[in-house]
């Protein structure tokens, strides 16, 4: 069995050129230790085709290895948990932009303070009462037209609020350049762009795998980009695993293969006899399939930040919702004005006048376009000018006029009694309890998705943490493959200076 | 789920997630210190924040309804000087008609007794027409102006007559209402003199005879002459003065029943303050030792943490190679 003379010196060469592949790949590695969604990669060895020594005796002359090669570099990840992550990571989503909104709304509704509504009514049903104790007074009068201006002040306040806080979710149409400022738009925007970023590196990882050669970062790219997108929508991700993969949101298809097919847009919901009509301001909506995603008809996203921010702009009777507030303040503010004013009007002012001029007037030119009356109610300004027109007396049957003196509070201490009255449109409760009642609600609300989203942070964080212990770097176990690469180098340095030494004892024996 | 590979990225996104949780354990302790309070929004106990609003409104409303009490109280308090006064002087005029009817005083001594009892009506009038700080207390609800008015030895009362709602009241407590005035027409009544002024009101009846029209009586009794049917007339109105005293009496028993009853009111008002005041304090109130202890410990972990994660995340095998 004769080996070629000049045979190690490419067996060595191989040897050499693999450690040093495999060290570059390590380097690649550690370099990108703290890279988001870079995935650690492996070099994969494997001994190269045998030779098979001619013989002249033989049919063959054995076998001898020709050293290492590099097979492949293989990028080491999950996709099982990638997709256990992207749904959790869309559930975070909703319930964290569920979550902020409705700290936003605790903050609005300011309570327990000692300015917010609750205070407030109880200073002006005070007011009332002091006045029902001192109606000839005109210090008693002035101080509870004070606090009914209060009283208004703060509902429309924090309904003000509220409609600012929508506006930035969802947008509003009292102004319809928030709909392209609102966070949905923007959170919409950035779906799209995302969306086009995928398409481009599908093509750029077809190209590239086309060419034969590993398209690993642009894939580690791509999955980022995924993960991001699946925080703001839901997605389904469906991959040929020829680089071409096919995403969808709410089922809808947006990229199919290497071509973005659809995107989505926000829309403003002008159609007023859209099954909930001012509940949504702004429809989501595929650009060229036309599927309305938040409509509360399927299609309909599911999870992620668009969702959760929809549905705290929308109207769901479940849930604590930013227009639901409005709403509730509103039934709230209406009932309270109407019976006030209904006792006002029945009852005869501090000269005996009767009716009285009405307490609470709606005024249409109070912040124009708002649909709801709490935008519209202010106090009388013919009250406000002169107290004395406040009916603090009651229209009493035994008295000749039905006016019994400037004395008689009776019927400011029936305004203040309201503070015990239940109303029919108050689910029977008075207005003192239904506050209450609506502020546990939000409380309530507010501590679960609270809690759901610390839960859910946490779920997120643990899949990813497995997804790392899969596909992160560790710079100890890259430093000893660096080790031992660097040692079979090193060896295989030494090996061809000894195979060269021999050649060398050849050569210097022709002499 | 148990992690196979512990990477360096793994440990360092469990080192900032504990970190980050425990900021976020120490910064809900320190808002609760600095505020002093449980419950800084809706979210930190729902239910919790009910009760505190239902206390809330319950102490506040007590607040008013004491205030309403010291209103009455002061008006009763007023009240009940007066009467005190008013008897004073009914007294004093049984003194001048005793005097007047038992000793056979000259006509000269009777006017002057007689211009006395003028000032007695004067002043009788004034104290019936007592006003706090502009509010007229004997008038019904007509509260505004004086209810009694005299002209001449006509003495007419304006304020609410007994024959129609004149009970003004004060709620105490919820749905509990006070009366807290009396009539002035009740107590003192009207006088006329047969021969001067318009006639009164339908209300005036000349038969009532009232303190007022008794003193007026008096009063023309002793300056009409010293004839002996005169003094008889005199005796009698010293009898109708007695009636008058009484009535004067037993309306000061109501003040003063009334005047119990809303100081017993706002007894109770101030026990139950105590009780909601510390309903509201075991509530919203934080437990100070509790919380500095649990401060104190979250601080130790935060900085156990942050210790382990510096001695932890500095560790490389890069350390020990040469």
């Amino acid at each position: 069995m004769i080996t070629p003379g000049f045979f190690g010196y490419y067996n060595a060469n191989r040897g050499l050129m693999a450690a040093q592949n495999a060290l570059s790949v390590i380097n690649q590695n550690i370099s990108n230790v703290n890279t988001a969604g870079y995935s650690r990669e492996r070099v994969d060895l494997v001994a190269a085709d045998a030779y098979a020594l001619p013989s002249t005796t033989q049919v063959s002359g054995g076998l001898i290895g020709q050293g290492p090669v590099v097979q492949q570099v293989t990028r080491i990840r999950d996709q099982f948990l990638d997709a256990q992550y992207r749904l959790s990571n869309g559930k975070l989503g909703s319930n964290s932009s569920i979550n902020d909104a409705l700290q936003q709304v605790q903050g609005v509704v300011n309570e327990p303070s000692t300015n917010g509504l609750s205070a407030t009514l109880q200073n002006f049903f005070n007011a009332a009462q002091a006045m029902s104790q001192n109606p000839e007074t005109a210090a008693t009068r002035a101080s509870f037209v004070q606090q009914a201006i209060d009283m208004t002040t703060v509902f429309q306040e924090q309904a003000q609020q509220l409609s600012d806080l929508r506006k930035n979710l969802v947008g509003d149409p009292l102004s319809p350049g928030s709909f392209s400022t609102s966070q949905m738009a923007i959170n919409v925007n950035d779906v799209n762009n995302k969306l086009a970023a995928i398409a481009t590196l599908s093509q750029n990882i077809v190209s590239v795998q086309a060419a034969g050669a590993a398209p690993n970062d642009l894939m580690d790219q791509r999955d980022k980009l995924l993960d991001d997108l699946s925080k703001l929508v839901d997605i389904q991700v469906t991959d040929h695993n020829n680089g071409q993969i096919d995403v969808s949101i709410a089922g809808q298809t947006m990229i199919k293969g290497v071509k973005q097919v659809d995107s989505l847009a926000v829309v403003q919901n002008t159609n007023a006899a859209a099954p909930l009509p001012d509940d949504i301001p702004a429809f989501i909506q595929t650009v060229n399939g036309g599927a309305i995603l938040n409509d509360g008809s399927a299609p309909d996203l599911s999870s992620g930040v668009i969702k959760g921010i929809s549905d705290m702009g929308g109207n769901d009777p479940n849930l604590t919702t930013v227009r639901g507030m409005m709403g509730k303040l509103d039934t709230m503010m209406n009932s309270l004005v109407g019976q006030l004013n209904t006792l006002q009007t029945s009852g005869f002012d501090q000269n005996g006048n009767a009716p009285p001029p009405a307490l609470f007037v709606s005024d249409p030119t109070l912040n124009p376009g708002q649909t709801l009356n709490i935008f519209h109610w202010t106090v009388n300004p013919t009250v406000i000018n002169d107290p004395t027109q406040v009916a603090a007396a009651i229209n009493d049957p035994t008295t000749a006029t039905g006016f019994a003196g400037a004395g008689d509070g009776r019927n400011a201490l029936q305004m203040a009694q309201i503070k015990t009255q239940s109303f029919a449109a108050l689910g029977n409760a008075n207005v003192m309890d239904y506050f209450n009642g609506v502020v546990s609600k939000l409380g309530i609300d507010a501590q679960s998705f609270k809690n759901t989203t610390t839960a859910q942070t946490s779920q997120v964080n643990t899949i990813d943490t497995s997804r790392q212990s899969i596909a992160g770097v560790d710079v100890n176990s890259e430093t000893i493959d660096m080790m031992r690469y660097q040692r079979a180098f090193e060896g295989t340095s030494k090996v061809l200076q000894a195979i060269d030494q021999t050649m060398q004892t050849i050569i210097n024996m022709i002499t | 789920m148990s992690i196979y590979r512990v990477t360096s990225n793994v440990l360092n996104d469990q080192s900032l997630y504990y970190l980050n949780n425990n900021m976020t354990s120490l910064s809900d302790l320190q808002e609760k210190m600095s505020s002093q309070q449980n419950i800084n929004r809706p979210s930190d106990d729902p239910v919790g924040l009910t009760s505190l609003l239902n206390l809330n409104t319950a102490m506040a409303a007590d607040t008013r309804y004491s205030s309403n009490i010291d209103g009455a109280l002061t008006e009763t308090n007023t009240a009940d000087t007066v009467l005190t006064n008013m008897t004073n002087l009914i007294q004093r005029a049984q003194d001048l008609a005793t005097q007047a009817a038992n000793f056979t005083n000259n006509q000269d001594g009777r006017n002057a007794i007689s211009l006395e009892v003028d000032q007695i009506i004067n002043q009788m009038v004034q104290l019936g027409n007592t006003d706090i700080s502009g509010k007229y207390i004997f008038g019904g609800f007509k509260t505004d102006a004086p209810p009694f008015t005299r002209t001449g030895d006509d003495i007419t009362y304006n304020g609410t007559p007994p024959t129609e709602n004149w009970q003004r009241s004060a709620e105490v407590s919820q749905g509990i209402q006070v009366p807290i005035n009396i009539n002035g027409d009740s107590l003192l009544g009207q006088a006329q003199v047969a021969t001067a002024g318009p006639p009164l009101p339908v209300t005036f009846s000349a038969s009532s005879h009232g303190l007022f029209q008794t003193l007026v009586n008096l009063k023309q009794d002793l300056s009409a002459g010293g004839d002996p049917a005169q003094l008889s007339e005199i005796r009698s109105r010293l009898d109708e003065l007695t009636t008058g005293l009484n009535t004067i009496l037993s309306q000061q028993s109501t003040v003063g029943a009334i005047t119990n009853r809303l100081s017993l009111t706002q007894g109770r008002l101030d026990d139950r303050k105590s009780v909601l005041t510390q309903q509201y304090a075991s509530i919203q109130n934080i437990d100070m030792p509790k919380t500095i202890a649990n401060l104190n410990q979250q601080q130790n972990t935060f900085q156990a943490s942050l210790s382990v994660t510096g001695r932890l995340l500095s560790t490389s095998l890069l350390d020990y190679l040469k």
